[in-house]
């Protein structure tokens, strides 16, 4: 009930300061115009000079610099080769991964982000005082020179004259005598015997 | 003098018919206000929208420069919201200009309603015959008489094309309007309370203490002796 009743006062309220709150929108909607009318007379001027009147402002492109992370790299999908390439050769790929960093970007996709800015490379110091750095001269190998031999082979094999170079007289077969376990038998001995061969003499 | 006002029953109820359609109307009205009154915060909130940025990484740092920058964005973003009615403004106004160029009718009445006006597709009562006096009688009240009917009409197609953008273009450059004193209203309460340095609810003794707390917590304590006395070994 007692909010029926404010909201009663607040009518009466309204319905006394509502013919100044009219007069007051309507000297501000004809302020607005002519504000309207200038400001699109600049957004006109600024559009043929490759501007725009809805640009922002110094304090938002001071604030844009502040929110942005201090290393704005842009996120890249993980692909295959990408996982292929961190995981095969070369040392520098082979780092560990930072997975508690959002931000972490590899060392291999660096290069990516790096050619937006590409840093100034400052030309090498050399101090005079320490010689710079070279590395010892590989030792030359001189290779000595084959001597030329000629190849004798000799064989295993006893040569023989050719057949036709060897003499009818020549060949003689030399007589060897062979021992053997068997018995046996002299001519010149039992030349009468006609038995069955078997000497059954008794010495 | 003494003035006897007798009221009959039906006078009395007459009364306080009135006085109810009275209350209502204006509470009708208080709630309206309230409802334009909530829809003017709503709008006023795309202002924080707006400056937020600069504000909170402390770009800006002074009211003065907030009500700068702030005045600045809230123009630009009144014309981007009501460019659209305004050109459908000018749209109409250029039908009804090229009209009364084309036909020489310079006293052209845009809501004549028997042929050429707007008031031709609207219904139209004549109010001015409802209260009349007659001879030897007080005031009759009659109904006002219906002098016209919707109905289409060739010669006031260019009222209509006028009206229809009067209406649309009006109606949303009001709209942009009180979008635009809302967001003004919003501004001057954020310069007083984004750069406001106040003491409320703030004891210095207060703070004193709860510093010295901190302090004593940032010093290292000495590791607490561990105390076996308790330790009942019931394995035995």
């Amino acid at each position: 009930m007692i909010s029926f009743f404010k909201n009663f006062g607040k009518g009466v309220l309204y319905v006394l300061v509502l013919p100044f709150l009219l007069v007051g929108m309507a000297l501000y909607a004809v302020v607005a115009f002519f504000v309207f009318i200038f400001l699109s007379i600049k957004g006109i001027i600024l559009f043929f000079t490759g501007r725009s009147l809805y640009e922002d402002l110094p304090e938002d492109i001071e604030a844009k610099k502040r929110l942005a992370p201090p290393q704005a790299a842009p996120q890249t999908a993980v692909t295959n080769e990408d996982v292929s390439a961190a995981l095969n050769i070369g040392s520098e790929q082979n780092q560990p991964v930072n997975t508690a960093d959002p931000f972490y970007v590899p060392e291999y996709l660096k290069s990516e982000s790096e050619e937006v800015e590409e840093p100034v490379q400052e030309e090498p110091v050399i101090e005079e005082s320490e010689p710079a750095y070279e590395p010892d001269p590989e030792p030359v190998i001189e290779e000595a020179p084959v001597q030329e031999q000629e190849m004798v082979v000799k064989p295993n094999y006893i040569e023989e004259p050719d057949v036709e170079d060897i003499e009818e007289d020549e060949i003689v077969l030399e007589k060897t005598e062979q021992k053997s376990n068997i018995l046996e038998i002299k001519d010149d001995e039992d030349d009468d015997d006609e038995s069955s061969g078997v000497n059954i003499d008794f010495d | 003098m003494n003035f006897l006002i007798s009221l009959s029953e039906n006078d009395k109820r007459l009364i306080f018919a009135l006085l109810l359609v009275f209350i209502l109307v204006f509470v009708l009205i208080g709630y309206i206000g309230f409802l334009i009154t909530r829809v003017m915060k709503w709008q006023g909130r795309k202002l924080d929208h707006i400056v937020a940025d600069p504000v909170v990484t402390r770009v800006i740092t002074d009211k003065k420069h907030f009500k700068r920058y702030a005045r600045k964005k809230n123009w630009r973003l009144f014309v981007k919201q009501s460019y659209i009615a305004v050109i459908i403004l000018l749209v109409g106004g250029l039908v009804l200009l090229f009209r009364d160029i084309f036909t020489r009718d310079w006293a052209y009445n845009v809501f004549e309603y028997k042929q050429t006006g707007f008031g031709t597709i609207l219904f139209i009562w004549d109010f001015s015959k409802c209260i009349t006096r007659p001879e030897g009688m007080g005031l009759v009240l009659n109904w006002p008489q219906l002098i016209n009917t919707p109905h289409l009409e060739a010669q006031a197609w260019a009222s209509y094309i006028f009206v229809t953008c009067l209406i649309i273009g009006g109606i949303w450059y009001l709209i942009a309007l009180q979008a635009l004193i809302s967001r003004t209203i919003r501004m001057y309460q954020l310069s007083t309370s984004a750069f406001e340095k106040t003491l409320e609810g703030f004891n210095q003794n207060q703070q004193a203490a709860t510093i010295a707390a901190a302090r004593y917590q940032e010093t290292p304590q000495p590791s607490p002796v561990p105390d076996n006395s308790n330790n009942n070994n019931t394995n035995v």
